[in-house]
C-alpha cells in the first residue's frame, strides 16, 4: 500500500489549514495528504503499517492540546503517539519517521519550519542508505 | 508445604461454597506434568482440583465477557470462585479495571507460590519420553521410561518470569482471600531475586535488532494462540485481525516474515496499556518464539512515560482511555 518515495501527511481538518496545505503540496509534491477530522482519531496501527511497508515518514498536523476543538481529541492522541514511537523503536524502526507536529493553526511560519526540518531529515536519511535496507 | 497449601484452598472453598456456585481452577491431565483448568459446579468435585508446581495456566482469560459466556449456563446466578496465583491475580485486577466482569461475582482465592516449572525446559534436558514428574520442596525429579530419575533444582527449570519477584506482588484489593502466610510472602517479594533483565532493544544496534526480529518471526505461523490467550486481549468479534473487508485492510492473510513484524507490531501496540506481563502468549507460543523481549519493553515504557503499571489496583483506568483535568499531558 505504501509507496516508498511518499511522506504522508495526516492533517486535522477541524480547524482552518487550507493555504498551509497549498502551501506545502506546491512546495514538496512528494507529500501525500490525507485529511482526517481530528487528530485524536488517527488510528496508528495505520502509521505503522505505512512505516513497516516503507514510506519515507509520516506526520500527523493537529491543534495543541487543550486548543482542540473536540476538547480532548488531541491529549489522547498526544499519549498514543509516545507509545507509537515506542513501539517503532522496540522493532528496531527509527522512531523519528513518525512525528506528530501540535502547532496554532495561525502559526504558519513556524508549522513550515517544523516540516522543513522533518523532510530535510528523512531525505539525508535516505542518501545514508538508512531504512530501506532490510534484513534478510 | 504445597500439599498443605492445596488442604488449605479445598478447606477454605467448603466453607464459601454455596449452591450454584461455580470454581475454576485446576486438575490434573493424562500426561505426567500436565494441568489444565477443570470448572467445577459441585461441592463434591472441590477434592479434585489441585495446586501445585505445574499449574502454569492462567485462569484469568476466562473472566472475559466473551470466554465467561461460553463457560457459564444460561440461568447462573451464584459467584465464579477463582484460584490463582499472585501474577495471575494482577490479570485478573486488569480484566475488573477494563470492566469486563463486575467484582461482585468473582470471589478470588490467591495462593502463595514459590515459582512454577516450565515443563518445555524439563522436557529438553530428558532425551528419552518421561513417564512421571513428581515435586520435592527444592527439587523435581522427572522418571524417564527406563526408569532412570533426573533431579533438576527448582531455580533451574521454573519459567522465566519466576526469577523477577516483581511479578510476585500483590494487587491492592481487599476482596480476596490469601491461602498461605501473606507475610513470609510479602517479605520474600522485597527481599529476592530482582533482576533488571538488559533486552535486546538497549544493548542490540537498531540493524541488529531488525536482523535478530526478523529471525524470530520468520518462525511465526500466525495461528493466533498469543492473542487467543491473552488476558488483556477482549475485543472478541471486533478484532482488527479478523476483519478482513475493512476498507483500508491492515493486513492480509499471507503468512510471510514482513506480514508477521506487523502483526506483532499492531498487537503489542494495542495491549501495551493492558499487558501485565504474565508471560501467557510466550508460554502459548507453539514456536517458542521469544515474545518477553517485546512486552518487558513495552511495560518499561509504560511505567517510566506515565508511571503506571497494569494490574496493580481493581479501579485505575488506563492513560491511554482516560484524562482528568489538570494532569499532566504526558
Amino acid at each position: 500500500m505504501a509507496n516508498k518515495e511518499l511522506i504522508y501527511l495526516f492533517p486535522c481538518l477541524a480547524e482552518q489549514r487550507k493555504r498551509l496545505l497549498q502551501e506545502i503540496q506546491k512546495k514538496y509534491p512528494f507529500i501525500q495528504v490525507v485529511p482526517i477530522t481530528c487528530a485524536g482519531r488517527f488510528n496508528t496501527s495505520l502509521a505503522l503499517k505505512l512505516i513497516h511497508e516503507g514510506a519515507k515518514g509520516v506526520i500527523v498536523l493537529g491543534c495543541e492540546p487543550g486548543d482542540c476543538h473536540y476538547r480532548e481529541g488531541s491529549v489522547f492522541s498526544e499519549r498514543r503517539f509516545l507509545l507509537t514511537k515506542h513501539t517503532l523503536k522496540a522493532f528496531g524502526i527509527e522512531e523519528d519517521r513518525f512525528q506528530a507536529i501540535w502547532h496554532k493553526p495561525s502559526d504558519f511560519r513556524k508549522t513550515m519550519t517544523e516540516i522543513d526540518r522533518f523532510v530535510k531529515h528523512q531525505t539525508e536519511f535516505d542518501h545514508k542508505g538508512g531504512h530501506h535496507e532490510k534484513a534478510n | 508445604m504445597k500439599k498443605q497449601i492445596e488442604q488449605n484452598v479445598h478447606q477454605l472453598l467448603t466453607e464459601i461454597w454455596k449452591p450454584g456456585d461455580l470454581l475454576i481452577a485446576w486438575k490434573k491431565a493424562s500426561l505426567p506434568g500436565h494441568r489444565i483448568p477443570a470448572f467445577i459446579y459441585h461441592k463434591e468435585e472441590i477434592q479434585e482440583t489441585v495446586f501445585d508446581s505445574f499449574c502454569d495456566i492462567s485462569l484469568a482469560k476466562y473472566l472475559n465477557e466473551q470466554n465467561r459466556q461460553e463457560i457459564l449456563p444460561n440461568s447462573f446466578q451464584g459467584t465464579i470462585h477463582v484460584v490463582c496465583k499472585p501474577c495471575d491475580a494482577k490479570s485478573v485486577m486488569q480484566t475488573f479495571a477494563d470492566q469486563q466482569i463486575s467484582e461482585d461475582l468473582v470471589s478470588l482465592i490467591v495462593v502463595a507460590c514459590d515459582g512454577v516449572v516450565n515443563r518445555k525446559k524439563i522436557e529438553n534436558q530428558i532425551e528419552q519420553s518421561i513417564v512421571s514428574i513428581t515435586e520435592t520442596d527444592y527439587q523435581m525429579i522427572g522418571t524417564d521410561i527406563a526408569g532412570k530419575e533426573h533431579a533438576f533444582e527448582k531455580r533451574e527449570v521454573w519459567l522465566d518470569k519466576c526469577a523477577d519477584t516483581s511479578h510476585c506482588e500483590l494487587p491492592y484489593y481487599f476482596g480476596y482471600y490469601f491461602v498461605g502466610e501473606e507475610k513470609e510472602h510479602r517479605r520474600r517479594v522485597k527481599n529476592l531475586y530482582r533482576t533488571h533483565k538488559k533486552l535486546p532493544q538497549d544493548t542490540l544496534p537498531p540493524a541488529d535488532l531488525q536482523k535478530m526480529i526478523h529471525q524470530e518471526l520468520s518462525r511465526c505461523i500466525r495461528c493466533n494462540a498469543c492473542r487467543n490467550i491473552c488476558p488483556a486481549c477482549f475485543c472478541s468479534d471486533q478484532c482488527v485481525f479478523d476483519k478482513p473487508k475493512e476498507p483500508v485492510k491492515l493486513l492480509d492473510n499471507h503468512v510471510t516474515t514482513e506480514n508477521n513484524i506487523l502483526y506483532h507490531m499492531i498487537r503489542f501496540h494495542h495491549v501495551a496499556p493492558n499487558c501485565t506481563g504474565c508471560g501467557e502468549c510466550e508460554r502459548a507460543c507453539p514456536k517458542d518464539i521469544p515474545l518477553h523481549i517485546f512486552y518487558e519493553y513495552f511495560n518499561r515504557c509504560m511505567e517510566e512515560e506515565f508511571g503506571y503499571k497494569a494490574g496493580k489496583t481493581n479501579d485505575e483506568r488506563q492513560k491511554l482511555l482516560s484524562y482528568n483535568l489538570g494532569e499532566d499531558l504526558v
